[in-house]
């Protein structure tokens, strides 16, 4: 009796070792996956960032005659404008764009001349624009009678990605980031 | 199972749980510098409308060269960004062309941007510091 008794204690025992080691190993493994998909999120946040903010915003108006309308639209999360984009002969129409919501998340996009060249980028919330004049005064978006004196905009996005939680299965790895954009043609 | 084999197994377990406690915590470690990352990156992004806000004042000639050196010759200010507040401070120094000290009147500055803040540990994140802070150089261009 006594041995069969001290059996099953070593079986008990031993069975909550097991299950501390397992369960010590499965935190350990969520954690690094989560770690690694944030690092790819900080990167896919930091490389989208660059490139709107310095290969297409920073574009805003160029090659644009003095005397045309440079900027088109100016909605809270869209922005039109004209410009020539690096490497290209003539001036196209830009639209960065927060699309509607769909189960993926907020899609930003960004057209050229009503085409994609980037993106979906997928956000948690919607974007946020915000527009500025000279002054640094804020004007109330959609911005329209004023349009022609935005200055410089400020960008305000989250991107995510779905990580792994232990008690709710998923959850939403973010990468929010806040830029501004000075509009330097507009002040020529 | 004798007391000597019992103790045995206790130390057993006890090392091997410090195993797992060291690789956990090198992880969080990572973890933290990983999160980071976003702070830096906001930062960055700080620095980077300063230096536009600055190159705005040079090509409309709204400043002029010795102006911009006076006016961001010391400023600490905060901004918040994100609900989460950025405390940064620009400086401004006559230099070289690689940015090398003058200390007297020169076609160059450097500006030195130094951003830090506060998470929410408490722990504070640098972004650029005293010792090393973000660095850009301007020049003037304008002809008189």
């Amino acid at each position: 009796m006594t041995a069969i008794l001290e059996t099953i204690w070593a079986t008990v025992i031993g069975g909550m070792i097991i299950v501390s080691i397992l369960n010590g190993l499965f935190t350990i493994q969520i954690t690094a996956m989560n770690l690694e998909m944030q690092i790819t999120l900080n990167d896919i946040s930091e490389d989208v960032t660059s490139v709107l903010n310095n290969g297409i915003l920073s574009r805003v108006g160029s090659g644009v005659p003095p005397d045309s309308t440079i900027i088109s639209s100016a909605k809270i999360n869209e922005f039109e404008f004209k410009g020539k984009l690096t490497n290209d002969n003539t001036v196209s129409v830009i639209k960065v764009v927060q699309e509607d919501s769909t189960a993926n998340g907020y899609p930003l996009k960004v057209y050229k001349d009503n085409s994609l060249v980037m993106g979906p980028f997928w956000l948690v919330d919607s974007l946020t624009v915000q527009y500025y004049d000279k002054d640094g005064n804020e004007l109330s978006t959609p911005v329209t009678t004023y349009i022609d004196s935005i200055r410089y905009a400020k960008f305000d996005m989250e991107f995510f990605q779905k990580g792994i939680d232990r008690n709710n299965f998923e959850n939403n790895l973010r990468s929010r980031i806040v830029f501004w954009r000075y509009f330097l043609n507009t002040y020529l | 199972m004798g007391t000597g084999e019992l103790i045995i197994l206790l130390f057993a377990i006890i090392l091997f749980s410090t195993l797992f406690i060291t690789y956990y915590n090198g992880l969080i470690d990572q973890a933290d510098t990983v999160y980071n990352t976003n702070y830096y990156l906001q930062g960055m992004q700080i620095i980077e409308k300063f230096y536009q806000e600055i190159m705005v004042d040079i090509i409309t000639e709204s400043k002029e060269f010795s102006q911009i050196y006076s006016d961001y010759s010391n400023i600490s200010d905060s901004l918040s960004v994100a609900d989460k507040f950025y405390h940064y401070n620009i400086t401004t120094t006559y230099c070289d062309s690689l940015g090398n000290n003058l200390g007297s009147s020169s076609k160059f500055q450097r500006l030195d941007f130094r951003v830090y803040t506060v998470k929410g540990n408490q722990d504070t994140v640098f972004i650029g510091n005293q010792n090393n802070p973000i660095s850009k150089i301007i020049a003037n261009t304008s002809i008189n």
